[in-house]
């Protein structure tokens, strides 16, 4: 009985452990490299703050290129750079948030066919549950060895 | 920065190596830092409050998280606690080490020390889409080592 109170109490500080951790990261991060969606409410207040995202380039004219991070779309001043399209594909910017409301380009990494990662990862999921299941049943009580 | 299957070859090399019975705990802890943290991935295409999930989830990429993960799910395998934890811990260390060949801007994904620091280490030589570099060189050594333990089976014999 004992050994079973200790149990819970080593796991529920463990989760406990693991959410104090997660929001010390949280806020950290976010007050250095602010959302997009943050951003956007009020640009003002982020002005000039250096900021790295991932996403997807939607219309590129000749000064700026539209920029989708999530749902959210923003306009992107390219500052010399020649933007290219980006063909199944990512592309990593890093800029300055502006306070009129759009980054600022300082530099740009494209990732092309960056989707055929995610397959072939998808792929390596995959063989480990196979993996996982030749060498251990799984059971109400628990994971067991096989046989 | 490497793909899954990267990280899963150079589990079973090292699961090989060091002779772990199970291997599979040790490609469990390979993808282990990948797999809760990639949920961020989805900020991408959904609506959702993308750093909650890039920086929430990021000590699960960090040897704090990955440890206390780790003892979580040793209590559901019914296999000596030391085995299990060691197996996965194995998987997950070489998964670290790996991705410390990533390169960003200024969003790394490797803090060591996090919570205590959040000073991160990266050697900053592969981009995200550079990752079959490390995939051909796991997987050219995996070969190698099936075919010298080929060669040594059949000389034993």
């Amino acid at each position: 009985m004992a050994k079973k109170i200790f149990k819970f109490i080593l796991i529920l500080f463990l989760i406990l452990l693991l959410f104090y951790v997660s929001h010390d990261s949280y806020t950290h991060f976010n007050r250095l490299f602010p959302s997009v969606r943050e951003f956007k409410k009020n640009p003002e207040k982020y002005n000039n703050i250096e900021i790295e995202k991932v996403g997807r380039i939607k219309d590129i004219t000749e000064d700026y290129f539209i920029f989708i991070v999530g749902k959210t779309e923003l306009e992107v001043k390219a500052n010399s750079h020649k933007i290219t399209p980006v063909k199944n594909g990512l592309v990593i910017v890093h800029g300055l948030y502006k306070k009129e409301g759009h980054i600022e380009l300082l530099d740009v990494h494209y990732s092309p066919n960056h989707y055929i990662k995610y397959i072939i990862s998808f792929m390596a999921l995959v063989f480990t549950v196979f993996y996982l299941l030749k060498e251990w049943k799984i059971t109400k009580r628990g994971i067991y060895q096989n046989a | 920065m490497p793909d899954l299957i990267t990280h899963i070859i150079v589990g079973l090399i090292l699961a090989k190596l060091l002779r772990v019975k199970k291997k599979s705990l040790v490609l469990l802890g390979a993808i282990l830092p990948d797999m809760i943290y990639k949920l961020s991935l989805l900020g991408l295409f959904f609506d959702i409050p993308e750093n909650v999930f890039i920086f929430g989830l990021l000590p699960l990429h960090s040897p704090i998280g990955l440890i206390i993960t780790t003892i979580l799910i040793s209590f559901i395998f019914k296999y000596p606690k030391h085995k299990t934890i060691s197996s996965i811990s194995l998987g997950w260390i070489s998964h670290l080490l790996l991705d410390l060949t990533n390169k960003h801007y200024l969003i790394k994904q490797t803090y060591m020390f996090m919570p205590l620091s959040y000073k991160a280490l990266e050697l900053g030589w592969f981009w995200q889409d550079q990752y079959y570099f490390m995939l051909l060189a796991s997987l050219a050594i995996l070969i190698i080592i099936y075919i010298f333990e080929n060669i040594r089976a059949k000389n034993s014999v």
